[in-house]
């Protein structure tokens, strides 16, 4: 695994890598998530408690899971910027964040439209609502931190600081309906005695949850493979502009 | 097509959300590759014109 992330090292090597690799990734990320939406609209059968509401769930949680993979993923990306200084890392920071920030967007918006008939309310500040806010919130500042450094090498740093600080948030997102009382429901999928939904619901969700996997890697990729031509094309700049 | 009960509209709306939040990060991820690969030509034969002219 490591001999993979250090050949990926070299950026010429790596657009190689996603030029071959793109085209698959969105070919089955489309594929999976049709398969996905089939099981979650025609397979999965109404909730005997929530009705057709239930629905929602098979966009909501995948989008709260990628929001939590998004930002462990940029705290391990932090890693390999502060310590390992891997050429890659804080490029896949930057590209991950906005990617982060939208699934940790439609989490919640979704979340609202499915606690209204549920709770009857749209929003109560308890303790995972709150946690996920504060989340997007994150998300945001990192967002605007790498916007408003223009030295891109001392953005990283301080972004991977940030970002290594904030993850302590990551647990308190995952755990905080165990922790506290909320009136959000405990975890059905991802639990250490296994799922409590049954099958005809389950796969539907890990279907549509690997999808959106797939998306954020294929979009993540994506901008960082713009991110790499961008800071190649202010090198010719400013060279140009020395002379 | 569906009888999606009374709470059709909340059902419908997270789809629809999600489908512009989607739209919108693809969109705006593909336009700045898209850009982002053009002014790099650019400034490459920029840069080359440059070499052969000194």
């Amino acid at each position: 695994m490591s001999d993979i992330l250090y050949s990926l090292a070299n950026p010429q090597r790596f657009t190689r890598f996603t030029e071959r690799a793109l085209p698959w990734l969105t070919g089955i990320t489309i594929v999976l998530t049709l398969i996905g939406l089939y099981g979650a609209w025609f397979v999965a059968p109404p909730d005997y408690q929530q009705g057709e509401t239930i629905r929602i769930k098979y966009i909501h949680v995948p989008a709260a899971w990628m929001s939590l993979f998004g930002w462990t993923m940029m705290s391990l990306s932090s890693i390999g910027t502060l310590v390992f200084r891997h050429p890659l890392a804080d490029v896949a920071q930057k590209a991950a964040a906005p990617v982060g920030a939208a699934f940790c967007v439609i989490c919640l918006i979704t979340g609202s439209l499915w606690g209204k008939p549920m709770w009857g309310t749209w929003w109560v500040w308890d303790a995972r609502l709150t946690s996920m806010l504060v989340l997007l919130l994150m998300y945001l500042g990192v967002i605007a931190l790498w916007r408003a450094i223009e030295d891109q090498l001392i953005a990283a740093k301080a972004v991977s600081i940030i970002t290594l600080v904030c993850a302590i948030n990551i647990p308190i997102v995952k755990f905080s309906v165990d922790w506290w009382n909320t009136l959000h429901q405990p975890a059905s999928v991802l639990r250490l005695d296994g799922p409590t939904i049954h099958s005809s619901m389950l796969w539907p969700l890990l279907v549509m949850g690997l999808a959106a996997s797939l998306l954020f890697m294929t979009l993540t990729l994506l901008r960082m493979r713009t991110e790499l031509m961008e800071r190649r094309m202010r090198r010719i700049t400013l060279n140009a502009a020395r002379g | 097509m569906f009888d999606l009960g009374p709470h059709q509209g909340f059902i419908l709306a997270s789809y629809g959300v999600t489908i512009i939040v989607l739209a919108a990060i693809v969109t705006q991820s593909i336009a700045r590759y898209k850009s982002a690969k053009r002014r790099l030509e650019l400034a490459q034969a920029d840069d080359a014109d440059g070499a052969n002219n000194d």
